[in-house]
């Protein structure tokens, strides 16, 4: 029987990480203290408080004296000159351009304010986008503004200018020896500027990307013998395989796949798709997944084989590994011959070769929905022994001169080849680049290359699309584009440089054609793409594709950060404070392992299993340090336990420990900077992705700053089964659809000391037990504890329980009904079945709203700003509990907006107050600060700002353009939190009332809907019964988080349905 | 036990109950300050590079304020006029006057006129020009008798109890300010100085409005007022919403 006093007793448990599951103190320390181990006045000096108490009053004084005007300068009104065209003061545009900095090619939409670019939107009308967008697109804005650019030429650490920049170049590429360093080229005119540059000069082309699809392309032409570039259809498949794919984040055009695979996982629509992950470390889709099974990377090849083998597929053989259960493989095969036509493979970037040629070889057998369309981007591909060609030349001196186009080949190069070295041995080299990073130091001239923000550009999506890039603010400092400077030193300069661009696209010849693309943000396509021109696989493939070598011991990995990405993005600090989806690790990497191999390793008492350590303070039980050797290399990193990796598989990220980033990402103090560890070190041309490894003990700790604990939903006793998360799978839901609005613990007995709910939480008790036993009739019961709301559930207009006064409430709740039936009444719904945890909202909300950063430090004392959080959790408790790989659950969570906020009464100055809108307002220059309304927040979503964490902002003059102008910057001691954009619909609202009409449906739409790719956010006016909002809250799947706290939230969740395949004994 | 107060303590404390008579003129004293032109610097005029006068263009010309504040229907700000505005004519006429040479400088040195600001709402409050001109506030009830100004003052302190008086209950001040026609609200707005440069003669509301005071309806006519405020669409049900001036 299940005591709601015993957590550890509830049949299915919810748990955010390890120390929670085993009853460790530091979740425990976490829930019962917002902010734990503060100083409390008590323990301060008499005299310090009566010190800052007169402080406070004195300043308190001196600015709500009201002589402002007697104070303050007089301000200045600067007028233009000239007005620009159709620029109205005050009125905000948006631009449609295209980027590829993100990592992939991703169409955008630009908000710009007074000419200067604050937000980044998806492009409703880009393949890739389809109106949303990725967290790192969104926080390229930032690199814009960035204090650390590089601002002048310079030649060897002195001030130069490009004029002599050029003198010097053209003196020595006519010397012959010329070597051009790019990163992978998306862009048709940067790729032909490129193609006049080596022709002109006699040179030779690099590519080096250090996240690259080299294996995947090398499959490509296992199977075809050609290269082509495969185009999935998500939509029309039934069943999605993930060979250790993140497919949220590494495949091309990810962002419109993962609108794609969760539009088929809509319950209501009475089917749903049905996901597999067999992966090595826990991914986005693999949380998501239906079924997911840890694999360790190097047996991959022998997981595919023998499922082509038991899909009968010519020359495919089992290798009777017993790496994945037969069952598993043979209902997944059975499965996906049931769905031929409607069901798609994909692998990961890092597997061999051998695993995509045999990938393609069943998606073909099964008829995918994938085409393989020649490939878009003809002019030559990026392969992964160029720097490794490259690096030989330079050691035989033929190159003269280097020129490197971005990228930072200085750091991100294998380490075997010393490249850093080698580009202070070629006699003239120039770095093109955003930043002085490492490569820039090493090269001889440092060259600041435009943001792409500031130039015009192309490039070329996934499928083939291409997009004008065009800018939207004048250089901020004296830069150029690489196609400017490639342009320069191909032949005569192009006079304008939209020329370079426009040149190149006769069919827009017309003001209007070229017009219409800039606008559109996409170029129309003269012909649709040729998919026959790629004949078919290979005969006899499968039997071609050799065995990888084999790893045994542990096997390390390389992978992608979800931030930082290859390290492009470590000077960001909205990205490198973004807690990262299923570690929750901020600031660092480290080493991420499962728990059955921490456990082999040795590591500390207590570490492993409680996993003590995370950012308290004081600073106890930090992270223990191991050295890590790969092919005679080690370096020393700390350990993460990060439940869900395969076992023998060390995980580590890309991109830290850079020495050269700037003032956020340059490897710093382990407690004030952090900056990870720079994993380059040890990844040499023999094992881009996966290498074997041995692991030794140190002495040493680190701190690592996660969020996992930090601000635990507030109440004592949490049936978090019922209360948190609520799921069920799609057979049960189908067959009882108010599975969901059973499992509430609205009216649970234990809740109150009510002698006549006696009854009710008897009843409720047996009814949460049984709660995912559809069939069981008692659901009526349950159902029966909330009134009328939930018996005519099912019917049009009614509304799940826990939304509609509830009769045995004490307070009827109806208090504002006479405002709130004269406004619009906004609220929201979050579909857990849809949301992967990929972040998009995190960084789309820190975009909007201006909310600043805290660094690492401020992080491990759980101050970190971030409107949204999302909460990641782990399922299962005693026995059911499976520590290699527990089931993840994924809760975004901001203000929920409660009609009954418990923040409201406590604050003494009135500061945060309710809406005739419904909303929950936040004045901030009415806040004291005395956190009264955080302390009694149960949802823990109020964001308190301790150290002027926006000074910065203020301090310096280019990150002032950064910041949305529509929103407040907050300041010192002022408590902030979701305002649910008010500044849009503030905006609907005036738009509206100007034209004397009500604000539809769809006018106001929040910066975290917008931008989520799985549209798992929806928003809107729920007084309107036609609006998509009040549809999705008559949802039988909705339900109200902590509904037991009666706060009546207008943020709501609706349950996660899950799809298991019955045939697979899971 | 040593004494705790000297002698002189006698002294000090009758002098502090007289001090403490005297704290009352001191808080008025204060407050009269702060919330005088002195401080607020309404009624005082601001001195500017160019001695612009609304009373010669509005009134005396009949040029409509939207010539110049081009956004005031359309955006949050009125906008300011850019130079250009002041050529379209002044490249016509006045060429040689001394008072427009920063005005011919910043055109022919491509530098903008650097005027002093003289309404300001604080950074933390979002007013939006273009709801209020769509719902019918005049100009002068924010802004004074500008069509008076020779040099542009302040015709209101902005404190916020003043905000909120309307915004409370708009219906005390809502009047038909043109009756005679059937205007929009908006047209109502901007129909005014078109009479005042015609020299067509004003209606009392009209005068009443124009002196840049208050035009509190009378308590019987306060249901006229509820009657506009329907026609124009506005709901005092959440005007006083923190989130409607603060975000």
């Amino acid at each position: 029987m299940y005591d709601p006093k015993n957590e550890k007793s509830a049949p299915n448990a919810f748990f955010r990480g390890l120390d929670e599951a085993q009853g460790g103190e530091e979740a425990k320390i976490w829930r019962e203290d917002e902010f734990p181990h503060r100083r409390s006045i008590p323990e301060m000096d008499r005299r310090d408080v009566l010190k800052l108490m007169g402080g406070t009053m004195a300043i308190a004084g001196l600015a709500g004296s009201g002589c402002r005007s007697l104070i303050m300068p007089q301000e200045k009104l600067v007028s233009f000159v000239q007005a620009p065209e159709e620029r109205v003061n005050g009125v905000s545009k948006h631009f449609a351009t295209v980027t590829a900095d993100g990592g992939d090619v991703m169409g955008i939409l630009v908000r710009q304010y007074e000419g200067r670019p604050v937000k980044i939107e998806g492009n409703p009308n880009h393949p890739a986008s389809l109106g949303a967008c990725d967290a790192r697109t969104l926080a390229t804005i930032y690199d814009l503004y960035d204090p650390d650019r590089l601002n002048s030429v310079t030649y060897s650490g002195s001030v130069d200018s490009w004029s002599g920049y050029f003198k010097s170049a053209r003196q020595n590429l006519n010397k012959g020896g010329v070597a051009i360093l790019t990163g992978r080229v998306t862009s048709p005119s940067l790729a032909a500027a490129i193609q006049r540059f080596i022709r002109s000069t006699n040179g030779r082309w690099y590519q080096w990307e250090p996240v690259n699809n080299d294996n995947e392309r090398e499959g490509q032409a296992l199977a075809f013998n050609a290269s082509v570039s495969p185009v999935y259809d998500f939509s029309r498949a039934d069943v999605v395989v993930s060979l250790d794919c993140d497919v949220f984040d590494e495949l091309a055009g990810a962002t419109r796949h993962m609108g794609d695979i969760m539009g088929r996982r809509n319950p209501e629509s009475g089917s749903m798709s049905r996901l597999y992950a067999f992966e090595s470390s826990p991914t986005t889709f693999g949380a998501i997944a239906d079924h997911r099974v840890p694999v360790r990377a190097s047996q991959m090849l022998a997981v595919v084989k023998s499922l082509a083998s038991q899909l009968g597929i010519a020359g495919a053989t089992s290798s009777n590994s017993t790496v994945v259960a037969q069952s598993m493989i043979s209902a997944l095969a059975a499965e996906l011959r049931s769905a031929s036509g409607r069901s798609i493979l994909v692998a990961g970037r890092h597997l061999p070769a051998a695993v995509h040629a045999a990938v393609i070889a069943i998606n073909e057998f099964l008829s995918a929905p994938v085409t393989y369309l020649p490939s878009p981007r003809p002019w030559g591909q990026h392969k992964g022994n160029d720097i490794k060609a490259l690096a030989d030349e330079i050691r035989a001196n033929r190159v003269k001169s280097l020129l490197i186009i971005g990228g930072n080949p200085a750091y991100d190069a294998p380490a075997d080849l010393d490249f850093k070295s080698l580009i202070g041995q070629v006699p003239w080299s120039a770095h093109l680049s955003l930043h002085d990073n490492e490569t820039a130091y090493a090269a001889k001239w440092q060259l600041p290359m435009s943001h792409y923000l500031e130039c015009w550009g192309d490039h070329t999506a996934y499928d083939g699309t291409v997009s004008l890039q065009q800018p939207l603010v004048q250089p901020l400092f004296d830069s150029r584009s690489a196609l400017q400077m490639v342009d320069a030193l191909a032949g005569p300069p192009t006079e304008q440089e939209i020329n370079l661009v426009r040149a190149n696209y006769p069919a827009l010849s017309t003001e209007d054609a070229w017009n219409g693309a800039l606008a559109k943000g996409v170029v129309p396509r003269a012909t649709a793409p040729q998919a026959n021109a790629i004949g078919s696989v290979q005969p006899n493939l499968m039997a071609a594709l050799s065995d990888s070598p084999a790893i045994s011991g542990l096997e390390v990995r390389f992978a992608h950060d979800s931030g930082v990405l290859d390290g492009r993005f470590t000077n960001n600090p909205w990205l490198m404070e973004m807690p990262r989806p299923l570690t929750n690790l901020t600031w660092d990497n480290a080493i991420e392992v499962g728990f059955k191999t921490a456990k082999d390793l040795g590591l500390p008492d207590g570490y492993v299993d409680k996993q003590k350590l995370f950012g308290l303070i004081p600073f106890h039980g930090d992270a223990p340090l191991v050295r890590l050797t790969v092919g005679g290399q080690s370096i020393v990193m700390p350990v993460y336990v990060n439940l869900g990796v395969a076992e023998g598989t060390l995980i580590v990220r890309l991109g830290y420990g850079r020495e050269r980033a700037g003032q956020v990402g340059t490897k710093g103090d382990e407690k004030k900077q952090g900056g990870g560890f720079n994993t380059y070190a040890i990844r040499s041309t023999k094992g881009m992705w996966l290498a074997g490894a041995q692991v030794e003990k140190t002495s040493g700790d680190y701190p690592l700053a996660n969020s996992q604990f930090h601000n635990t939903l507030d109440v004592e006793v949490i049936d978090r089964n019922r209360d948190v998360i609520r799921h069920a799978t799609f057979a049960d839901y189908q067959s009882n659809p108010a599975i969901f609005a059973g499992m509430g613990a609205a009216h649970h007995g234990s809740e109150g000391d009510h002698g006549e709910s006696g009854d009710h939480g008897a009843d409720l008790e047996h009814a949460g037990g049984q709660a995912t036993d559809a069939a069981q009739p008692e659901g009526g019961h349950v159902e029966g504890g909330h009134g009328e709301g939930s018996q005519s559930s099912g019917t049009e207009g009614s509304v799940a329980p826990g939304l509609e006064p509830n009769p045995l409430n004490l307070y009827p709740g109806d208090d504002y009904k006479e405002i709130y039936d004269q406004n619009p009444q906004w609220a929201m719904t979050v579909d857990l079945s849809l949301c992967t945890g990929c972040n998009a909202c995190v960084i789309a909300c820190q975009s909007e709203n201006n909310i600043p950063t805290v660094g690492k430090y401020q992080v491990m004392r759980g101050r970190e700003m971030h409107w949204i959080r999302i909460d990641r959790y782990y399922k299962g408790t005693g026995e059911t509990l499976d520590y290699d790989n527990p089931p993840i659950y994924f809760q975004p969570l901001a203000c929920v907006h409660c009609e009954q906020a418990p923040c409201e009464p406590v604050c003494p100055v009135a500061a945060t107050t309710h809406s005739g809108e419904g909303i929950n307002q936040m004045v901030y220059n009415r806040c004291v600060g005395t956190r009264y309304c955080s302390n009694n927040c149960p949802y823990k979503v109020r964001r308190f700002n301790f150290l002027h964490y926006t000074g910065k902002v203020h301090d310096t003059p280019v990150l002032r353009l950064l910041q949305n102008p529509d929103v407040t910057v907050r300041t010192r001691g002022v408590m902030e939190k979701c305002t649910y954009c008010v500044q849009r619909i503030s905006a609907a609202r005036i738009h509206a009332k100007v034209e004397n009409r009500k604000i539809e449906d769809g006018e106001v739409v929040t910066a975290c809907q917008q931008a989520c790719p799985a549209k798992a956010i929806v928003f809107g006016n729920k007084s309107d019964t036609k609006s998509k909002i009040a549809e999705s809250r008559r949802n039988q799947r909705n339900y109200v988080l902590l509904e037991s706290t009666n706060t009546r939230p207008r943020t709501t969740y609706l349950g996660r349905v899950e799809n298991p395949n019955p045939e697979v004994n899971a | 036990m040593a004494q705790l107060f000297a002698p002189a303590a006698n002294t000090i404390a009758t002098a502090s109950l007289f001090a403490l008579a005297g704290l009352p003129f001191v808080l008025v004293a204060g407050s009269a300050i702060t919330r005088g032109s002195f401080n607020t610097k309404v009624g005082v005029p601001l001195n500017q590079p160019a001695p612009f006068s609304h009373k010669h263009h509005v009134k005396e010309l009949g040029i409509d304020c939207r010539f110049c504040h081009v956004s005031v229907e359309t955006s949050a700000n009125a906008g300011a006029p850019p130079t250009e505005v002041c050529m379209t004519c002044h490249s016509q006429i006045w060429t040689n006057s001394p008072l427009l040479q920063p005005i011919r400088q910043s055109w022919e040195t491509n530098t903008p006129v650097k005027w002093n600001l003289v309404n300001r709402a604080p950074d933390f409050v979002y007013f939006n020009h273009a709801v209020h001109i769509a719902k019918g506030v005049n100009c002068n009830t924010c802004h004074g008798k500008i069509q008076e100004m020779e040099i542009t003052w302040k015709g209101q302190a902005f404190h916020m109890g003043w905000c909120l008086d309307c915004h409370e209950d708009p219906s005390k001040y809502m009047v038909e300010i043109s009756p005679e026609k059937s205007l929009t609200p908006r047209q109502q707005v901007f129909e005014v100085y078109r009479k005042i440069s015609a020299g067509v003669p004003l209606s009392a509301v009209e005068m009443k409005l124009m002196e840049g005071l208050p035009q509190r309806a009378p308590n019987d006519k306060v249901h006229e007022g509820v009657k506009l405020m329907a026609d124009r669409g506005i709901n005092k049900s959440a005007l006083t919403d923190c989130y409607i001036c603060h975000r």
